[in-house]
C-alpha cells in the first residue's frame, strides 16, 4: 500500500516538475521494499496464483495451502466444478479412469465438487497411487444414521486390467454419509491392488464391516461417533490403528498376525458396554506383535478389572494419544 | 531496455508510421510509449479496444510502471511475426525471464506478471508464472515463505490443524 501511495505523489511531482528524475524515486521504492519486504506476491490476483499453483508437482502445490489464509484454499481452487451428484459421479469416474495421463501431462491431480445444496467432494491423487476422497458436508444437521458394507475386491488378476487406475494402492475415505457409502461402496470393488484404507469422520455411520482382499495390509479407523460395531474380515491385515468411540469388535479370520495394532478409546464406550466385551476384544488381537493402547483404557479396562493382555507381544506401549 | 520504445510526452491519439498505426501507450508513472498496433494487440486488451474503436487517444496502462511496460514492448517485439528467426532463437532470448535468481528477479517478475495479467498477454503470463513455479518447487513451506517474504497470519492452532488437514498429502 505504501509503495502504491508513494507512485500516485510521483505522478503528481511528475506534473509539477518534469524535470523530475523517475528512476530515483524507483530506487527509493525499491529501497522502501527492501526495508519493508512488503509481500508482493500475495497481492497479485487469485487467477494468476492459481496458475502457477497448477504447475507445481504435487506436494509442493499442497504446501502453499501452508503460507498464509491467502493461500490456504488456493490450491484446491483449479479443482473446483460445480453441479449436481450425477455430474459429480460423470467427473470423478473420468476423472479416476483418466487421471495418469492427466497427471503426467498436466499436473491435474483431482476435482472438486461443490454441490448445490453445499455439499462439498474433493477426489485428489497424490502419485504414489494414493486417492483420497472426502465428502464434507456443510450442513450440520442431523446425520442420517446407516450401516456399511464395503467388500474390497478379492480376485487375483493373471494379467493387469486395461485402466491404470485400478492400481490406486492407498485409499483415504473422509465423511462418508448415508447418503453416499452404496456410491463409493462400488468405487471400492474397482480397486484390485488396494494396500492401505483409511476412513475417517464418518458421521452417522453405525456398523462398519470390512471384507478385505488378500493384500490390505493397513486398515485404519479414526474419529466416527457413531460407531457402535466393527466386524473385520481380513486375514492379511498387518497394521491396524483405531482412534474414536469404543464399538463392538469382531474380527473374522482364523488366524490374525497384526504386527502393529493401535487403539485409542478415550472417548469410552460407543454402545452399552460390558467388561467382559473388553476380553473378547484383546482375544481378538492377541497375535499382535506391538501393541499400542491409550493410557486412559489400560487403566480403566485392564489393570481394573484385571483383563489379561497375551503373553506373546513384543512391544507394549501406552500412550497419551494416537495422532494422524 | 527500453530501446523499442520511443518517449514522446506530446503526442496523443493515434498516429502513423508509413502504413502502421502507431499507439500511445501510457504507464502509471506517466511515461509515454508508441508502439505499433500489429504489435501492441498481442495484448488481448488492447486488441479489444483496437477492434471496438476505443484506441484512438492515449491508452492508460494502470498499475505497471514504464520500466515494467518498457520490457513487455521488448516481448511485444520479439514475439512479432518475422522477428527471430527460429523457434530457438525465441527460447533462448525467453529464458532470461524464466529463471529467477535474486529477489530482484523476482520482483521484476512480479510487475511482469501484473502487466501481463493487465494486458492479458497470454505468452508472457505463461512464461513468468512458471518461472515463479520452477523458483518454488520443491521448497519447504519456510522456504518459500522466505522466497516470497510472506508473513505467516495462522495462529499456531490453526496452522496445526490445517497441516492435519493436509497430512494425507505427504504420507507415502
Amino acid at each position: 500500500m505504501g509503495k502504491k501511495n508513494k507512485k500516485k505523489k510521483k505522478t503528481q511531482d511528475n506534473k509539477l516538475d518534469p524535470a523530475c528524475n523517475t528512476r530515483n524515486t524507483k530506487n527509493l521504492i525499491a529501497e522502501v521494499n527492501m526495508n519493508t519486504k512488503e509481500d508482493l506476491v500475495s497481492q497479485l490476483p487469485d487467477d494468476i496464483l492459481c496458475c502457477i499453483i497448477s504447475l507445481l508437482p504435487f506436494k509442493s502445490a499442497v504446501k502453499t495451502s501452508f503460507l498464509s489464509t491467502r493461500w490456504r484454499d488456493l490450491w484446491k481452487t483449479n479443482l473446483v466444478r460445480n453441479g449436481t451428484k450425477e455430474d459429480a459421479d460423470i467427473a470423478i469416474s473420468s476423472f479416476l479412469i483418466d487421471f495418469n495421463d492427466l497427471y503426467r501431462s498436466r499436473n491435474i491431480w483431482g476435482v472438486q465438487f461443490n454441490f448445490h445444496n453445499g455439499n462439498v467432494l474433493l477426489a485428489s491423487v497424490s502419485p504414489n497411487r494414493k486417492l483420497h476422497l472426502d465428502f464434507s458436508t456443510a450442513k450440520q444437521e442431523f446425520p442420517r444414521q446407516f450401516g456399511w458394507q464395503l467388500d474390497l475386491n478379492c480376485q487375483t488378476f493373471m494379467y493387469l486390467p486395461p485402466s491404470s487406475t485400478f492400481l490406486i494402492k492407498t485409499l483415504h475415505l473422509v465423511s462418508v454419509s448415508y447418503h453416499n457409502n452404496e456410491a463409493v461402496s462400488s468405487l471400492v470393488s474397482n480397486f484390485h491392488f488396494l494396500e492401505s484404507l483409511i476412513i475417517a469422520k464418518c458421521n452417522g455411520l453405525r456398523s462398519l464391516r470390512i471384507a478385505g482382499s488378500p493384500i490390505l495390509g493397513n486398515l485404519t479407523v479414526f474419529d466416527c461417533p457413531q460407531l457402535k460395531s466393527l466386524h473385520i474380515k481380513a486375514s492379511w491385515l498387518h497394521t491396524f490403528r483405531y482412534r474414536g468411540v469404543l464399538p463392538w469388535f469382531s474380527f473374522e479370520f482364523r488366524e490374525l498376525r497384526l504386527h502393529d495394532a493401535m487403539f485409542d478409546f478415550r472417548k469410552g464406550p460407543g454402545y452399552r458396554f460390558a467388561n467382559h466385551d473388553f476380553n473378547v476384544f484383546l482375544h481378538g488381537i492377541r497375535y499382535a506383535k506391538k501393541l499400542t493402547l491409550c493410557r486412559w483404557t489400560f487403566e480403566v479396562h485392564i489393570y481394573n478389572n484385571s483383563c489379561n493382555l497375551y503373553s506373546n507381544i513384543d512391544l507394549f506401549m501406552l500412550i497419551d494419544s494416537i495422532d494422524v | 531496455m527500453s530501446t523499442a520504445a520511443t518517449a514522446d510526452a506530446s503526442s496523443s491519439g493515434d498516429t502513423t508510421e508509413g502504413s502502421v498505426r502507431l499507439l500511445t501507450l501510457q504507464s502509471e508513472d506517466g511515461e509515454v510509449f508508441e508502439v505499433k498496433e500489429t504489435i501492441a494487440t498481442q495484448s488481448v486488451t488492447i486488441k479489444g479496444m483496437v477492434d471496438d474503436d476505443c484506441a484512438t487517444s492515449t491508452i492508460p496502462v494502470c498499475n505497471v510502471t514504464g520500466r515494467t511496460l518498457a520490457m513487455v514492448i521488448e516481448w511485444w517485439n520479439k514475439h512479432e511475426i518475422g522477428a527471430v528467426s527460429n523457434e530457438k532463437e525465441l527460447k533462448e532470448w525467453e529464458s532470461q525471464f524464466d529463471t529467477i535468481d535474486d529477489k530482484s528477479d523476482r520482483d521484476d517478475v512480479y510487475d511482469l506478471l501484473m502487466a501481463a495479467n493487465y494486458l492479458n498477454i497470454p505468452t508472457l503470463l505463461d512464461c513468468c508464472t512458471s518461472a515463479v513455479a520452477e523458483a518454488i518447487k520443491g521448497k519447504s513451506t519456510d522456504e518459500m515463505r522466505e522466497f516470497f517474504d510472506i508473513k505467516s497470519d495462522f495462529d499456531e492452532k490453526e496452522e496445526d490443524a490445517l497441516r492435519k488437514e493436509n497430512q494425507w498429502a505427504f504420507e507415502n
